[in-house]
C-alpha cells in the first residue's frame, strides 16, 4: 500500500526538481506532458487505483489528486515565469538602432528667390495688390520714353542697356527695369490700379560679387483718388515690418528716378543689429531696400490719364533682398544652381 | 562728391558739428555716403627730404631712395619715379601706419632692405591720386610730424549728387543746400572775385566765334597775360588733392579749383598757341584730328563740338584740352574759357571717345549759362593770385540768348494732397524761399521764379518735393489706402504655377534659375545655332550674347557643375521663358517648364545605388500632367537632337497638340556637356500644359464588394510595347477588370531570344455583388486569349 504513496512522493520529487531546472517553457511544456500526460506516471498511478483496496484507493486517489494540482500550479508559476522573461529577450532582440537614418523620399526646394518672391507677393496680395507679368524685350518706348527718362540719359546708352538685334528700325531691349508694366497696365486699365509686377530684367553690368548681367524685379503700381506719399509710406511700412520683423523702423530719403516725384530711397533700420551698425549693413545701421515715389505727372500723361491724378510706384531688386535675407555673400550664387547652396537655409 | 567741412564755412555758416549737417543733408536729399576726418589711421608719418635716387640693382622697376628724416639718414626701396633730390616727401617708418597699407615693417624688395616707404595721397587716404609720392612744400620742416604739419584732421563730407542737380556739384550749390536744411545764413564771397586789371583790353586781344549757338549758348574768354611758371598754394593743393584733382600748375589748378567751388568747368589755354587768337565753336570737320591732353589722337566725328583757332582745333568742348594748346611753363598769356555746351552733345561726345572727364560729368547734366560770369572771376583772379599774371580789362562774352527765369505755381492743396499731410501755406512758403526760389502769393497760390541754376525745377511736382524734401520725409504720416472694393489675389496661372513647383518638390527636385542670356557653345550642346536665337546689338561677352530659345542648355550646365563638384545624383527643373526669334518684330516668349535629372542615387544602409534614367523622369512628368489634372496625354517615340534616338518620347494632348520633348541624352552630346551618361532632361510648352488643365472629376462610385486579385506572366515579342499589352487586356477583359498594371518585365532564357515576359497584376471587381473566383478567373482567360491572338503572345504557366 504504502509503495503506491511512495511512488508519488518520487514523481512528486521528480517533477518540482525537474520543473525547477527548466530553462524554457517550451521545457516546461514537455515536462508537463511528461508527468501529466496520458502516458505519465501520474496517468498510470490512476490507471493503477481500480486494483487496489477500497480505502487504500481512497487515500491514494487522495494523493495523486494532491501531486497533480501541486505539480500544474508549480508548472503554471514556472510557465508564467519564463514566458515573461522570453517576451523580454525577443523584445530585446528586436530593439532598433533608431540612431540609423529615416528611409527618407527624395525632397527638393524652391529656389531661393521663388521663396522671396512669393514671401513678397503675398505681402502685397494680402494689402490687396493684383499680379501682373510683363516681357523681358520691350520697345524703347515703354523702357524709357513714356517713364519719362529723356533720350541721351545715361541709361538708354548702349553701355547701360542691352539691345536687341532684329533688324527693325524702332529698337527692342531687354527692360532694364519692370517699370514698363506700369506703361502697359495703365494703357490697358483705368484707376484704380494696385498691382505688382515681378520680372527679370537685364542691365549692361560687369558681373561680379554684387552686380548680375540678369537679376529679377518686383515693381508696384497704386494709382487711385486721393493716393499720397503718406500711403506710399503706410504700405512700405507694412510691407517691410512683414518681411524683415514688426520691430523694424523704415527711413524715407529723397532721391531722383526720372518716373517719380517726389521720390525716395528706402530704408530699413538694420534687422541683424536692430540699427546699431554690424557687416549686414556695413555699420551704417540701415539698409537700403527699394526707391519709390510718386507717379511723375508726365508718366500718367504719356498714357493719357488726367494730369491730376495720383498715384505711387516703387521697386526693388529681389536678389538683393534674397542676399539679405539669407546671408548670401555673392549674387552669383544664386544662378549657379549649386545643390549645396540650394539645399542650404 | 569730397568737401571738407572747413572750406565749405567758407561759403556758408556752419554753426552745429558736421555729423548734425551731414544728417540734416541726407534727410534732405543731399545724401551723405560717408563723413570722416583726413588723416584717420595716418600714425607716425613723418616729412623726409630726398637727398639721393639710384637704381634698384635688381629691378628695373624700383629705386633705392635715401631719405633725411632729421636724426638719421633712411634707405627705401620705391616705385614711384614722380620726385627728386631735394624734394619733401611723407615717409612712413618702421612702426608706424598707413591707412590703405596698415603697419609698416622692415623688409627687402629683391634682396634689397628698406626702412619704411614713401607714401602716395591715396595710400594716406587724402585724395585718389596714387600715380606718386605725395610731394610736400618745401617749407615743411625735416623731422616735422606730417599729420600736424599738414593740419590733417578735419571733418570732410562725401556726397552723393543726384544727377538732376548738376547745380549742387561746387562748393556753392552745397552751401546753399546747407543755408535751407539748417537755417544758416550764406556767406558774402564777393572778395574771392576781385582782382586788379592792367592796361590791355580782352576783347582787343581775342575774338570769340559761335557757329553752333545750340550746341555752345554761351562764350566767355578773359585773357590773363604775363602769368610766370608757379605752382598753387599748399593748402590749395591739399583741397584739389582731396577733391580728386591731381596739382599740375597754377593756371591749370586755378582753374580746378574754381571749378569745386562752382561746379563750372573752365579751361585755360596758351593763347599763343591758338591760331590767330580767335576762338571759333564749330562742328569738327570731317576727318579732322587732335590730340588731347592725354596725349590720345582722337579722330573727330563732324557731330563732335570743338573749340578751334582760326584753322584747326584746340579742344573737345567741354570734354577735354588739345595737347598742343595746353598752358605749360613756357606759357605767358592764357585765354580762360568759360562757357556752357548742350549736355546732349557733351554725352555723345564723351560716350564716342570714352573720354569721361570732371568736364564731361557736370555738362552733361547742364550748367548754368547765368553762371559763367563768376566762375570766370573767381578763376581769373586765382590765376592772378598764383601765377602773378596781370588780368585784361574786361571779358568777350558771347550769349545770343540770354536764359530768363521762368515763374512756377504751386498749389498748396495739391501739395497736401500729394502728399497726405498739413503743411500750412506759410510753411511752404519759408521753405521755398529759403531755397531761394523767390516765393509770392498768387490768389492764394505760390508763385516762384526758380533761379536757371536749378535745371531740376520745371512743374509744379517738383517744387511740392523740395517742400517735402526740405521740411523733412519723416514729417509726412504713414496711413493705407482706403481703396473701395478692392481685393488683391494672384491669377489663376500663377495659383497652377506654385502648385506645380511644390509637386516637383515633393518628387525630389531642386528648383534651379538660370541666366536669359547664353552663348553659341551653350546651344550646340543641344544641337541648336546661333541662328535659332535672337541675338543682343551690344553684349558683354560672347558667352552671353544671346537669349536662350530653350531652357536645357543653363540646366544642362547647371547639372555639369553639380556633378564636377560631387559625386551622387542631380535633380533639377526650372519653370521660366524662352524666347524664339520673330522676324524683325520682339522676340516671342513662352513660359517653359524643363526638368533634367542624372547620376547615381547614392547606397543607402536600406537601398543599393541606383543610376536615375528615363522612367525617374517620366515619372516627374506623370507627377507634372496629375498636378494639373491633365488626363489622356499621350507619349509618342520622338528621334531628335541632341537625344538618344531610341530613348525620347514626345508628349502629346488629347487633342494631338504637342507639348514638350524629353529623353535620355545621347551619350556623346553628354560627354561633351559634363554629365553622366543616362542623363535625362526635357523641355515642356508650360502655357500649352495650363491650357490643357483639366476640370476637377466626380468622385468615382466606389464599390462595397470586395476586389479578386490575379496575376498573369505574357511571353510577347520585344516589339511589343507595354501600351499595347494593357490596351489589349482592358479591351478583352470586359467591366470586371478595375485595374491592370505591369509589375515585371523579364528578358532571358526562359523566354527566349526577341521575346520578354510581361508579368501583369490585375483586380476584378463587380459594383453589384462579390465576385465569384471563377468568374474572374474567366475574365483572365479571355484576356490571355486576346493577348495570345492579336499580339502573338503566349501564356507562361
Amino acid at each position: 500500500m504504502s509503495t503506491a504513496v511512495e511512488d508519488l512522493q518520487e514523481i512528486e520529487g521528480a517533477a518540482l526538481a525537474a520543473l525547477s531546472g527548466a530553462q524554457s517553457s517550451e521545457q516546461v511544456r514537455d515536462l508537463e506532458i511528461t508527468y501529466l500526460g496520458r502516458k505519465g506516471p501520474l496517468a498510470a498511478v490512476g490507471k493503477s487505483l481500480g486494483a487496489l483496496p477500497v480505502e487504500e484507493r481512497k487515500t491514494v486517489g487522495q494523493a495523486a489528486n494532491r501531486v497533480r494540482s501541486l505539480i500544474e500550479a508549480e508548472i503554471a508559476g514556472k510557465l508564467a515565469e519564463l514566458e515573461v522573461a522570453e517576451r523580454d529577450g525577443r523584445l530585446e532582440a528586436e530593439r532598433l538602432d533608431i540612431t540609423l537614418p529615416g528611409r527618407t523620399p527624395a525632397t527638393g526646394r524652391l529656389h531661393p528667390l521663388t521663396e522671396v518672391l512669393e514671401e513678397i507677393v503675398d505681402i502685397f496680395v494680402g494689402l490687396g495688390f493684383g499680379v501682373a507679368e510683363g516681357p523681358l524685350v520691350e520697345t524703347d518706348y515703354y523702357s524709357f520714353q513714356a517713364l519719362n527718362i529723356p533720350q541721351d540719359h545715361a541709361a538708354r546708352s548702349m553701355q547701360d542697356t542691352f539691345y536687341v538685334d532684329t533688324g527693325n528700325e524702332q529698337p527692342f531691349v531687354l527692360r532694364p527695369h519692370t517699370s514698363p508694366m506700369q506703361i502697359r497696365l495703365m494703357e490697358k486699365q483705368q484707376p484704380p490700379l494696385y498691382v505688382v509686377v515681378p520680372g527679370v530684367v537685364a542691365r549692361r553690368d560687369e558681373i561680379d560679387a554684387n552686380h548680375l548681367a540678369q537679376f529679377m524685379q518686383i515693381e508696384g503700381l497704386a494709382v487711385d483718388d486721393g493716393i499720397s506719399f503718406a500711403d506710399l509710406k503706410g504700405v512700405l511700412e507694412v510691407f517691410a515690418r512683414r518681411m524683415f520683423g514688426s520691430n523694424l523702423t523704415v527711413r524715407m530719403h529723397p532721391s531722383y528716378f526720372p518716373f517719380t516725384e517726389p521720390s525716395a530711397e528706402v530704408y530699413v533700420s538694420c534687422f541683424a543689429c536692430d540699427g546699431s551698425g554690424c557687416r549686414t549693413c556695413r555699420g551704417e545701421g540701415w539698409i537700403e531696400i527699394m526707391g519709390a515715389g510718386m507717379v511723375h505727372p508726365n508718366v500718367f500723361r504719356s498714357v493719357g490719364y488726367p494730369p491730376e491724378t495720383t498715384g505711387f510706384a516703387f521697386g526693388m531688386g529681389i536678389e538683393r533682398i534674397a542676399k539679405l535675407k539669407y546671408s548670401v555673400t555673392d549674387l552669383r550664387s544664386f544662378y549657379d544652381n549649386d545643390l549645396r547652396f540650394l539645399d542650404a537655409r | 562728391m569730397k568737401v571738407p567741412v572747413s572750406w565749405l564755412g567758407e561759403f556758408v555758416e556752419i554753426n552745429e558739428e558736421a555729423e548734425g549737417v551731414a544728417a540734416k543733408l541726407t534727410a534732405s536729399g543731399m545724401k551723405v555716403e560717408k563723413l570722416y576726418r583726413t588723416g584717420e589711421g595716418v600714425e607716425g608719418i613723418i616729412i623726409g627730404e630726398v637727398s639721393a635716387i639710384s637704381a634698384h640693382p635688381n629691378a628695373d622697376k624700383l629705386s633705392v631712395v635715401q631719405v633725411r628724416t632729421g636724426c638719421m639718414d633712411i634707405s627705401v626701396v620705391c616705385g614711384a619715379r614722380n620726385f627728386a633730390v631735394g624734394d619733401k616727401v611723407p615717409v612712413a617708418q618702421p612702426g608706424s601706419r598707413v591707412p590703405k597699407v596698415g603697419e609698416i615693417g622692415r623688409r627687402k624688395f629683391r634682396g634689397v632692405p628698406s626702412e619704411g616707404m614713401l607714401c602716395s595721397a591715396a595710400e594716406l587716404g587724402l585724395g585718389d591720386d596714387h600715380s606718386g609720392i605725395m610731394i610736400l612744400d618745401p617749407s615743411n620742416v625735416v623731422g616735422s610730424d606730417f599729420k600736424k604739419a599738414l593740419g590733417l584732421g578735419e571733418a570732410v563730407l562725401e556726397l552723393e549728387i543726384n544727377p538732376n542737380r548738376p547745380d549742387a556739384m561746387g562748393l556753392i550749390g552745397i552751401a546753399r543746400e546747407v543755408a535751407a536744411c539748417t537755417g544758416a545764413s550764406l556767406r558774402d564771397f564777393s572778395a574771392m572775385l576781385e582782382f586788379g586789371v592792367s592796361g590791355a583790353r580782352t576783347p582787343d586781344l581775342v575774338k570769340v566765334e559761335i557757329h553752333d549757338p545750340v550746341g555752345c549758348p554761351r562764350y566767355m574768354a578773359r585773357v590773363i597775360e604775363g602769368v610766370a611758371p608757379a605752382k598753387a598754394p599748399v593748402w590749395a593743393q591739399q583741397r584739389l588733392i582731396m577733391g580728386g584733382f591731381r596739382p599740375i600748375s597754377a593756371v591749370v589748378d586755378a582753374t580746378n579749383y574754381a571749378l569745386l567751388v562752382t561746379g563750372h568747368p573752365q579751361h585755360a589755354f596758351d593763347m599763343d598757341k591758338v591760331g590767330g587768337a580767335q576762338i571759333i565753336v564749330r562742328r569738327a570737320r570731317s576727318g579732322e584730328r587732335m590730340i588731347s591732353i592725354d596725349g590720345a589722337e582722337r579722330r573727330l566725328d563732324p557731330e563732335d563740338l570743338v573749340i578751334a583757332g582760326e584753322s584747326e582745333a584746340v579742344a573737345l568742348a567741354g570734354v577735354m584740352g588739345g595737347r598742343d594748346s595746353e598752358v605749360t611753363d613756357s606759357t605767358t598769356r592764357v585765354i580762360l574759357e568759360t562757357a556752357t555746351f548742350e549736355p546732349r552733345s557733351i554725352f555723345r561726345t564723351s560716350r564716342r571717345h570714352s573720354l569721361r572727364s570732371e568736364a564731361s560729368a557736370r555738362f552733361e547734366r547742364g550748367v548754368d549759362p547765368n553762371g559763367v560770369d563768376l566762375a570766370s572771376r573767381l578763376a581769373a583772379a586765382l590765376i592772378a593770385a598764383w601765377a602773378g599774371g596781370n588780368v585784361a580789362e574786361g571779358e568777350v562774352d558771347v550769349y545770343p540768348s540770354p536764359v530768363a527765369r521762368e515763374a512756377i505755381v504751386m498749389r498748396p492743396e495739391r501739395a497736401r494732397a500729394l502728399l497726405g499731410v498739413d503743411f500750412t501755406t506759410e510753411q511752404m512758403t519759408d521753405v521755398l524761399g529759403r531755397l531761394g526760389l523767390n516765393p509770392e502769393d498768387e490768389n492764394g497760390a505760390i508763385r516762384t521764379t526758380p533761379p536757371t541754376f536749378r535745371v531740376d525745377l520745371k512743374a509744379e511736382e517738383d517744387l511740392i518735393e523740395e517742400v517735402a524734401r526740405v521740411i523733412g520725409y519723416d514729417r509726412i504720416p504713414t496711413r493705407l489706402p482706403a481703396g473701395r472694393n478692392r481685393m488683391g489675389s494672384l491669377s489663376a496661372e500663377e495659383h497652377l504655377l506654385r502648385k506645380l513647383r511644390r509637386a516637383l518638390l515633393g518628387a525630389g527636385f531642386y528648383e534651379a534659375r538660370t541666366s536669359s542670356l547664353v552663348g553659341p557653345a551653350d546651344l550646340e550642346k543641344i544641337g541648336l545655332t546661333a541662328a535659332d536665337a535672337t541675338r543682343l546689338a551690344n553684349p558683354i561677352s560672347h558667352d552671353e550674347s544671346l537669349l536662350r530659345p530653350s531652357l536645357l542648355p543653363g540646366l544642362l550646365r547647371s547639372a555639369a557643375g553639380n556633378f564636377a563638384r560631387r559625386p551622387g545624383d542631380v535633380r533639377l527643373f526650372e519653370i521660366g521663358r524662352s524666347f524664339h526669334p520673330n522676324g524683325v518684330e520682339a522676340p516671342t516668349e513662352k513660359l517653359k517648364l524643363a526638368i533634367a535629372l542624372g547620376g547615381t542615387v547614392p547606397q543607402q544602409w536600406y537601398a543599393a545605388a541606383r543610376e536615375l534614367d528615363f522612367f525617374d523622369l517620366k515619372g516627374a512628368l506623370e507627377v507634372v500632367l496629375r498636378t494639373l489634372s491633365i488626363r489622356d496625354a499621350a507619349f509618342e517615340e520622338r528621334r531628335e537632337v541632341p537625344f538618344h534616338p531610341t530613348r525620347a518620347a514626345g508628349l502629346f494632348a488629347a487633342d494631338g497638340t504637342r507639348l514638350g520633348i524629353f529623353g535620355e541624352v545621347e551619350a556623346l552630346a553628354a560627354d561633351r556637356a559634363g554629365v553622366p551618361a543616362r542623363f535625362s532632361m526635357g523641355e515642356f510648352d508650360l502655357q500649352a500644359l495650363l491650357e490643357q488643365v483639366g476640370e476637377p472629376l466626380p468622385p468615382p462610385e466606389t464599390s462595397r464588394y470586395p476586389a479578386v486579385l490575379l496575376d498573369l506572366a505574357v511571353v510577347v515579342a520585344e516589339k511589343v510595347d507595354a501600351a499595347r499589352i494593357l490596351g489589349t487586356a482592358r479591351a478583352a477583359a470586359g467591366e470586371l477588370l478595375e485595374s491592370a498594371r505591369i509589375i515585371d518585365v523579364y528578358r532571358g532564357d526562359q523566354a527566349g531570344a526577341g521575346n520578354k515576359s510581361v508579368a501583369i497584376s490585375m483586380s476584378f471587381r463587380s459594383a453589384e455583388r462579390t465576385l465569384g473566383e471563377g468568374e474572374a478567373l474567366d475574365s483572365r482567360d479571355a484576356i490571355a486569349k486576346a493577348i495570345e491572338q492579336t499580339l502573338g503572345g503566349r501564356v507562361r504557366a
